[in-house]
Parts: C-alpha cells; structure tokens; sequence
C-alpha cells in the first residue's frame, strides 16, 4: 500500500442538541479504497462532509501528505484535490456532458467560451476514465449510473487527489457497480485515495482492502477487511448482539383495517393487493428507488393514483387527499422531516399540534390552552427532549424532532400510521424509544406500516415484510422466517431473473399471535 | 397534575430569555430600537419642525397607509408568496368608491362594493396563483396591470374628485373618513387603522386559518401532507391582501377628495419593505401584525425626517432601497447561522 494521502486527527462537531462526532482520526493513503462504514447517524457523512469543506470541525486537525491544511469552504477543499459524490447528484440537468464537466470553469478564448476544445476535452477525460458516454449529450437523458460517472470525470478533471463516494451503488444495478468498480481501480492505479462509504458488506470486501468504523460519532478502529469476520465488523458496527437493539414485545394481530387494491400511478406503481391488520407492523422493504413511498403517497392520497381501490374495515373509502386520509384516521410520518415533515421555522408546540387543528379550533379560533396541554401530552408520552413548547424544531436533534412527527400524528387518535424511514438519522438511543413506541401503539390496536431500508430494522420490529421491486409487490415474507439475504435477493428483482415467482404467505392461524424474544 | 405541568413548563420557557423569546417578537424589539433611535435623531435634527402637531399628524396618516397595505402584504409573506398588485388594487377601489358617489350611490352601498372589489381582487390573484398555477410574483405582477388597465379604463385615465358628489352633504361624510380627526387631533384613519389591525393580529396569531398560513409559509409540504387545506389557505391570504388594499384606497381618496388611476403606484414595494423592514420574514413562515406596525412606522417617520432635513425624494428611494436590502441580508445571515 502507498504512502499516506490524507488524515483527520481528533475531529469534533457539535450540532445543536447532538455531538455528530467526538474526536475521530480517519487516514486514507495513495491508490487506496477506504472504507467508511458505520450505521446511519453514526457521523459518516459529517466527517465527509468536513473532509469536502461543507462544515468546519469544532476541534481537530486535517493533514495532506503530512502538511497540515485548513479546509474552511468546499472551494478551498476543490483546490486542495478533495471531492465528493453525494448520493444527490449536483449537476445541471439541461447542460451538456462536458458543459457539466467544466462547470464553473469552462474552456475560453477571446474571452468566449470555446466550446470545441470543451468537448474536445470532455471526451477525453470520459474516454481516459473508461466511461462511455458522449461528452455532447444532455445530462437530463443519462441514467442514475451515467450521471454518476460524469460527477466523477468532473471531479477528476479538477485534479482531485483524494475522492468520497457516498453510498455509489445505492441506486445502480449489478452490470452498472461493475462498471463503477473498474472505474474506482483505473483512479486507484492513478494513485487517487478514496473513501468509500457503504452499507453493503460483499460491496466493500471487493472493493477495498481496509475500513474504518464509526459508531454514535466515535471512532471504533480500522480492520483489514481480509482479516476480520463478518460478525466481527457488524459487532463493532452496532456495538451491541443485533437482537439487544429490538424490544422484546408480543402482539395481537386482529383484523384487517386497510386494503388497498389495483394501485397504479404512471410506471411507477403498480400493486394489485396490499392490506394490513389491526395491531400489526407491516415492513415494506426495497432498494431506494423502488417506489415504496410512492406506494404509500398514492394510498395517503399525496399523489394521484390513475387508479385504486381501497378498503376501510372491509368498506370502500375515497382518499383523494392528505385530508381525506386523516379524516379515516391514516397519518403518514414522512422519510424526509426536513423535506415534507416538519415546520422548520415554527415551534415544538405549533408542529404537534399541525394535523390537530380542526380539533382544537372553535368557530375558528385555536383554543391556545388546549394545544398546549395536547403538546405537553406528547412531550411527555414520547420523551421529547426540548427546552419548552415554545422551542424552534429546527434547533432539536434529530431524534426529538423524528419524535415530533410521530407525535404530529399520533395525537390524532389514528388507526393506520405510515412511517416512511422512522429512524433515520437519530441515534441509537433515540431508535430503541421509537421501537417501544411503536410496540406500544400496535399494542393498542394501532396497524403501523413500516418503510425501511435498515434491514435489520425491518426483520427486528415488523411482523410481515413486503418487498418492493420496480414499483410491485416482489415478495410477502414472515419476518420471523426470513433472512437480509432473501430480502435482498427479491429486492434486486434476482427472482424475476431466474424466472421464480414472488414468494407468498398463506395466511395461517398461527400469525394471529405472534411473538419475537 | 396537568396544570402542574404547563406551569412548570412556563417557568422553564421564562428562563431561556432572550435567546428563547419568538424570532417575532425579537425582531420586533430590534426594529422597535431602531425606530426610536430614528426618532430621537430627527427629533434633535429639526426639532420644531419635526415635533410639530401638523407634521406628527402628516407622518401618523402616511404609516397608515403603510400600514393597512402592509398587513395585507404580511398575510401574503408569512404564507410564502407576495402580492405586487396592492398599489394597483388600491386605486381601482379608490376609483369605484367615487365613481360610484359621483353617480349619487348611496355611501354605504360605494363603500360596500369597493370593498368587494377589493376582495375580488384578492381572490382573482390567489385563484391565479394556487389553481392555475403561476408563480406569486408573476401572477400578481400581471394582476397588478390588470387592475390598473382597469381604474384607468373606468376614468379614462383621468382624476375623479369628490367635488362632483351631487350631494354636499355626502361629500362631507366621504371626507370623514380618511380626513376628519376626533377632538383631540387623532385622525379618525389612525382609529381605523389600528382597529382593523387588532382584527387582522386576532386572526393571524388565535385563529385555525391563521396557523394554517404560518404552517403553509413555513413548509408547504408538510402543511399539506398534515390535512391543511393548503389551496384555500393561500387563497385566503391573498384576499385579505386584496381587501386591506381596498380600505387603503377608500381612505386615501376620502383624503384627498379626489381618486386617482395612478394612485398607490410602487405603494406594494413600500408595504413589503415595511413589513420586512419590521421584521417579517420575506421567505415565509415569520411575522406577524406588530412587526408590520413598526415598520410603517420606521417608513414613514424614514421618509419624513428626509424631508424635512431637505434630502431630495431621489435621494430618499436610494436610502430606503440600501435599508431595505441591508436589513434583508441582516436577515440573511441570520438563517444561515441557525440551519
């Protein structure tokens, strides 16, 4: 292995209510892959995010070939060879390949842009890299994958030495990760240092030879991965045996609450039967992009469905709106709380009681006393940790304020609640307290359906896994009798390859009660 | 044991101080020092000119135009969006109400539909805007010609003045209005304009459809994925917007005794900078009445102090516009530090 490239000595970030991280040191040499693993939340993306100049650390040091270096802004990290691929691609759309490659800095004469030394150049860099694409064509018509690649010939072409890749293959099929890695092992031979981050264990064992484990912002050690044993490196992942980070609980399932039928939307859903039971956690399991909350914005009523049914207790309901949906007692906690879940800007109490408000209004007044009282309820049921009512969410962790929008919905008295990623990006403490509550609820008759992308989430908290590929039911598993890797295998549609039908369950008596421990 | 409770809360909420009080209310006591600064300033500047009855009187009948527009204007930030058509919603109403008189209407009945108009107005820009489409600032942009083409198309282009009531005696009555001052000096607008406000605070701060447009301009998404009726909301807000631009116009020609199709012309810009200037916020989701309130004020007691120290009106609309986009990147930055 090469001589050292890059390293991070001592590094701490505090966000309000949260220290992302504690005093981590990460080094990545010449011509190496290294991995970056760690659950979500455990501070993998805020140290990548300080590596690329995105947010300065509160404390520690960064060195480039043992030189210290200050990286204060994402174009001081550029000029010192440092990029990054996000997950969201940050290209323009309607510009050309090469317009994109050379974004910011493009090829002039005479003080004009000359546009055939850009291709001219553009093609080159794709040509050198092995990416086959046309340094001509609109970046709006390449796929997920290609336009990947063209952030990757962009970063190369701004002579980047050392290059972070989070969670690359997310979206890809196999063909296109096999083309990525060829790809990753030409920069490796250019002596480029990468940091990989990625949740895919086989991924990382092809890919790269050492990994470095963050957990709840700690650094926990770097493994040769040739060296350490699957169990090993997941032990130092979640700190804890799998089944410890899962309540024990037993539930009684009753009958079917909602069932939806012939959902179709575009070429993006397409279900013909979906149901789940009183007291029941349904998983919807699926790679990103799959279309599982499609699915459920259809049935919410956030989107428009070309066509479904649906079925409230056996009754046929009409859901053309979040309004009508919450007026049959569905909330629908979102996977982005930033996004289309909370109000930022306003405080705790305002955004608990956002979906209550036909309640507590009188002849159109707010009674003030009472959505304070129902705010103070859900603080106190939900263990929301906040400075007073009057607090702005956006200064909670990210634990407090997923909280928020469970309590957002639950004060609601519903009956079916859809959580899309219920614990993403809050911490292990927080997702444990999540999981009770969700016992709770399915414990009062509650149907919760559950989307995730944490398998071990997935098999530890839902009774029923449907796994969703391109936008269809690929799969109804009993949780308790499947395993990540059957999961996975239908995700990736494997089954449909092989020509195997999706598995189904026959509903025996036995699911009635269920019980995990 | 509940009561127990919120009290304990309360007293937590009272210990945070001034790190913990609402963004609005902090904004308001910034804006509110400043605006006693500027006081004082002019006050030392030209103090018998400045502090005279007459020219007090002069600047509390310019904040009240400020005022009115910009509560109209608040609703439509606080929910996201913005309404340039104000000034030009203000003339047509201007021009109905005396037009209408000018044809021996009764008052009430002028009064009534010009009003209406307004409102109309409101609902015309709201429609254009949540179901048909279009992006606020175009929309109202548009709206604001088709309102203006109006007034002048009604006039062709001229002034109407009260002068050509029929009836003398409601021509005295129409000048009460916006002209005619209780005993002690305060004019009957100021009444008005502090009335109204208290309403439009009421519904902004206790009622359902007031939450329903912090929750839109706060985040839409979300606003709509809790049940709100985010279509009706913003429609809602525009026509307040629309109406407040009526009562404006009302009073202002009650005023001069005359309507004017060029009247209120840029009078939107000034509204949205009173607001900001007070402490609304110009991407949604913050602001409320008193803010507004105190940024009228700032306005016009700005302007007038201008004047009155001879800096020329040119001059004036610079210093404003520096104002205005200073205290925006003040904001700004602020937003930045705490995402």
């Amino acid at each position: 292995m090469g001589e050292e490239l890059f390293r991070m000595e001592g590094i701490s970030k505090s966000f309000p209510g949260v220290k992302a991280l504690d005093n981590v040191s990460f080094s990545v040499n010449k011509g190496e892959v290294h991995g970056l693993v760690g659950e979500n939340g455990a501070g993998k993306s805020t140290l990548m995010k300080i590596m690329s100049g995105v947010y300065s650390c509160d404390e520690g040091k960064i060195f480039i070939e043992n030189q210290e270096v200050r990286i204060d802004s994402v174009s001081k990290a550029q000029q010192l060879g440092v990029s990054i691929i996000f997950q969201e691609l940050n290209l323009a759309p309607h510009m050309s390949v090469a317009d994109n490659i050379f974004i910011g800095r493009p090829i002039m004469k005479n003080g004009l842009i000359d546009d055939r030394r850009m291709f001219k150049e553009a093609q080159k860099i794709l040509d050198k890299l092995g990416i086959d694409i046309n340094a001509h064509a609109i970046v709006r018509t390449l796929s997920v994958a290609q336009q990947q690649m063209v952030e990757i010939a962009k970063a190369i072409s701004r002579d980047c030495r050392i290059l972070v890749l989070d969670e690359p293959t997310a979206t890809l099929t196999e063909r296109e990760i096999d083309q990525l890695f060829e790809i990753i092992r030409n920069l490796q031979a250019d002596g480029i240092g990468m940091v990989y981050i990625s949740h895919r264990m086989e991924e990382l064992n092809r890919i790269c030879e050492r990994a470095s484990v963050l957990r709840d912002g700690k650094y926990i050690g770097t493994v040769y991965l040739k060296e350490v044993t699957l169990d090993k490196l997941v032990n130092m992942i979640v700190g804890r045996p799998l089944e410890d980070k899962f309540p024990k609980y037993e539930r009684k399932i009753g009958d079917i609450v909602l069932e939806a039928r012939n959902i179709k939307r575009k070429n993006i859903v397409n279900v013909d039967r979906l149901f789940v039971r009183k007291g029941e956690i349904l998983g919807i399991s699926g790679l990103v992009g799959a279309g599982r909350t499609e699915i459920m914005r259809c049935i919410f009523g956030a989107d428009k469905a070309e066509s479904m049914e649906i079925f409230m207790d056996g009754k046929p309901i009409k859901i053309k709106n979040a309004r009508q949906a919450l007026a049959h007692g569905i909330g629908y906690a979102t996977e982005n709380r930033k996004f289309d879940g909370l109000a930022l800007s306003l405080d705790v109490q305002y955004n608990i009681n956002m979906a209550h408000l036909k309640q507590l209004s009188r002849f159109g007044f707010i009674d003030d006393k009472e959505g304070m009282r129902n705010a103070e309820e859900y603080i106190d049921k939900l263990k929301i940790k906040t400075p007073g009512l009057r607090q702005k969410v956006r200064n909670l962790s990210g634990g407090n304020q997923q909280k928020i929008v469970l309590s957002k919905w639950l004060c609601n008295d519903v009956r079916v609640l859809i959580v899309d990623e219920p614990t993403r990006g809050i911490d292990v403490g927080a997702k444990f307290e999540v999981y009770e509550l969700f016992n709770r609820l399915s414990d009062q008759g509650v149907a919760i359906i559950m989307i995730s992308s944490e398998l071990p989430e997935i098999l530890g908290m839902s009774d029923r896994v449907l796994v969703i590929h391109k936008g269809t039911i690929n799969g109804e598993l009993d949780a308790r009798k499947t395993t990540q890797e059957e999961i996975l295998y239908l995700a990736a549609g494997y089954n449909i390859m092989e020509g195997k039908p999706a598995p189904k369950l026959s509903i025996h008596s036995d699911m009635e009660v269920t019980s995990h421990d | 044991m509940t009561n127990i409770k919120i009290f304990r809360s309360r007293k937590n909420d009272a210990d945070k101080s001034f790190s913990n009080m609402s963004t609005e209310f902090k904004k308001a006591i910034l804006s509110g020092t400043g605006l006693i600064l500027m006081f004082i300033l002019f006050a030392l500047l030209k103090p018998e000119l400045f502090l005279a009855k007459t020219n007090l009187i002069n600047i509390t009948q310019q904040i009240v135009t400020y005022s009115i527009l910009g509560y109209g204007l608040t609703f439509c930030l606080v929910c996201g969006g913005t309404d340039l058509s104000a000034g030009a919603s203000m003339a047509l109403a201007g021009i109905i109400v005396v037009k209408m008189l000018v044809a021996g209407a009764p008052l009430w009945l002028s009064i009534i539909t010009a009003l209406l108009v307004g409102f109309v107005s409101g609902v015309l820009n709201g429609i254009s805007i949540e179901i048909l489409g279009v992006v606020p600032f175009i929309a109202t942009l548009g709206m604001q010609w088709v309102y203006r083409g109006l007034a002048n198309v009604l006039v062709n282009g001229m002034p109407v003045y009260t002068t050509t009531i029929p009836s003398a005696e409601i021509q005295e009555q129409f000048y009460v209005l916006g002209g005619g001052r209780l005993p002690n000096g305060i004019p009957y607008s100021v009444l008005i304009t502090a009335i109204y406000g208290i309403i439009l605070a009421v519904i902004l701060s206790k009622t359902r459809i007031g939450r329903q447009i912090y929750a839109c301009g706060s985040n839409l998404e979300a606003a709509k994925l809790s049940g709100i009726n985010a279509v009706g909301t913003r429609i809602f807000a525009y026509s307040v917007s629309g109406f407040s631009a009526s009562i404006c116009g009302i009073l202002v020609a009650s005023r001069l005794s005359s309507a004017q199709p060029t009247a209120g012309m840029g009078y939107e810009a000034e509204a949205i900078a009173a607001a900001v200037l007070g402490g609304v916020s110009n991407t949604g989701g913050e602001g409320n009445i008193l803010n507004t309130i105190i940024g009228a004020m700032m306005m016009g007691i700005l302007r007038n102090g201008l004047n009155l120290n001879g800096v020329s009106s040119y001059w004036q609309q610079a210093i404003i516009g520096f104002i205005l986009v200073s205290a925006c990147a003040v904001e700004a930055r602020r937003h930045r530090q705490s995402v």
